[in-house]
């Protein structure tokens, strides 16, 4: 199927070009993905309800959520997001290459039978391709780098577990601040959902009451972006050019959601 | 002996492999179904909890992509109905004036995503769908009449069709760029 002249042919390759965004924001989309899944948030009702996945496969996928949110913490989330930034566009392109680096930030996000596949470079072969001994392989990512706290993980997988072991004072700590960044998930959805139902006033309310609450919240990039977006709906182009300038001061290093603030006001 | 396995072919997959294999493909269409770049993560999360819902329906009669193309679309028609909300809340808090000029590289790439963004937006649904597959996402005729579910003379007289639009939506375009430069 070939038809279109050379300048239109020009201007296609230079639209590709210009939405690396699409890798940019991977490392972001798959740690929100993740907490959102984890506090069971129901999917869009996008045509008939969808039956539920077997226990089998939400108890494998649990596994995977968990250890995937631990993957991006923190620094190792920020590292990673550079990284990608950093490919060379060519690179970006390609959904797989960008995670296929040998790193254990990025090695985090596949499943145990992954490294054989990315060894021999088959990473973009058809999905549909048989899958070696799948029911035998559990899809729980490889070592999870030291940083990232394994303790933590263990429980965002068994939130009621309960700890057995003599540090449970640092457990219980941890326990507690896994529950608040819950709630701050839990929190930053409604606030999504409120705009979604045209509700600025509602989003800006709950994301408010939060920045009191949590000002150095690890959400607090995502929970201002949204507030410039809730300014936005509400029509206070004023503050919300003030709160977009505020978000810039004070999270210069979120790189994708910068580029959200800024590019997302171009327009349609 | 049994001739039908109690397993379903892809019991194996998990959200991480599609995640990984697709997001930028699932992206790159929600983008170009018209969301607002500032929408199109959200979209996308929406899409891929609705894959880890329903990931074991996956039976492979359709490929993976075609199959997450079909989520996308319906997302994307479900967040269009908010749209006009978005479009003006996007148009608000514009780049800073300050901003330094754009490398003329860079520039003629965001002009070019302009104008392939906007003439998406003019399309209508049908040949919209033909041309961002097989133009953008490089899908031959075959595989855009699986992932759309219509035939394949259909599919070329879309394409055919969006083809000669957006030739000439480039030609208006290079023919204002001449003249604003020799103006």
């Amino acid at each position: 199927m070939n038809g279109l002249g050379n300048d239109a042919r020009a201007v296609l390759a230079r639209h590709r070009e210009a939405l690396d965004d699409a890798e940019l924001g991977a490392a972001h989309n798959w740690a929100m993905l993740v907490r959102r899944i984890e506090r069971g948030e129901p999917p869009l009702d996008i045509d008939d309800a969808p039956p539920a996945a077997s226990r089998r496969n939400v108890a494998a996928r649990w596994s995977v959520a968990a250890a995937l949110v631990l993957a991006f913490g923190g620094a190792a989330y920020l590292s990673a997001r550079n990284e990608i930034a950093d490919r060379r566009p060519d690179e970006r392109h390609t959904g797989a290459a960008a995670y296929g680096a040998d790193d254990g930030e990025h090695a985090s996000l596949l499943a145990d039978d992954e490294a054989p596949r990315r060894a021999g470079k088959t990473a973009r072969k058809p999905p549909s391709a048989p899958q070696a001994a799948p029911a035998a392989t559990p899809a729980i990512p490889p070592q999870a780098p030291a940083s990232t706290e394994p303790r933590d993980s263990a429980k965002l997988a068994r939130p009621h577990a309960r700890p057995a072991t003599r540090a449970q004072a640092r457990d219980d700590a941890a326990t507690s601040a896994n529950a608040e960044a819950m709630a701050d998930v839990r929190l930053l959805a409604r606030a999504r959902a409120a705009l979604r139902d045209g509700k600025p006033q509602a989003a800006l309310d709950l994301l408010r009451g939060h920045a009191r609450r949590s000002p150095n919240s690890q959400l607090a990039p995502e929970r201002d972006m949204l507030v410039v977006a809730a300014l936005c709906d509400a029509n206070r182009s004023a503050d919300a050019r003030a709160a977009a300038s505020a978000f810039r001061r004070n999270h210069p290093t979120a790189h994708h959601l910068l580029a959200h603030v800024a590019r997302a006001c171009d327009g349609r | 002996m049994t001739l039908v396995t109690s397993e379903p072919p892809f019991v194996g997959l998990s959200l991480g492999d599609v995640f990984r294999d697709h997001q930028a493909f699932v992206w790159r269409s929600l983008y170009h179904l018209g969301l607002p770049r500032g929408q199109v993560d959200d979209a996308l999360q929406d899409v891929f909890i609705v894959v880890h819902r329903r990931l074991d329906e996956f039976d492979g009669r359709t490929t993976l992509r075609n199959w997450l193309y079909g989520i996308a679309r319906r997302v994307a028609s479900q967040y269009r109905r908010g749209a006009e909300r978005s479009a003006a809340r996007l148009r608000i808090v514009a780049p800073p004036p300050e901003r330094t000029p754009l490398a003329p590289e860079e520039s003629a790439r965001l002009e070019a995503a302009e104008l392939v963004r906007h003439f998406l937006d003019e399309l209508d649904d049908d040949k919209r769908d033909v041309f961002l597959l097989a133009e953008l996402e490089g899908m031959n005729a075959n595989e855009v009449s699986e992932a759309l579910g219509v035939n394949v003379n259909t599919v070329y007289a879309r394409l055919r069709a969006a083809r000669l639009r957006f030739e000439k939506a480039v030609a208006r375009h290079t023919a204002r760029h001449r003249r604003e430069s020799r103006g």
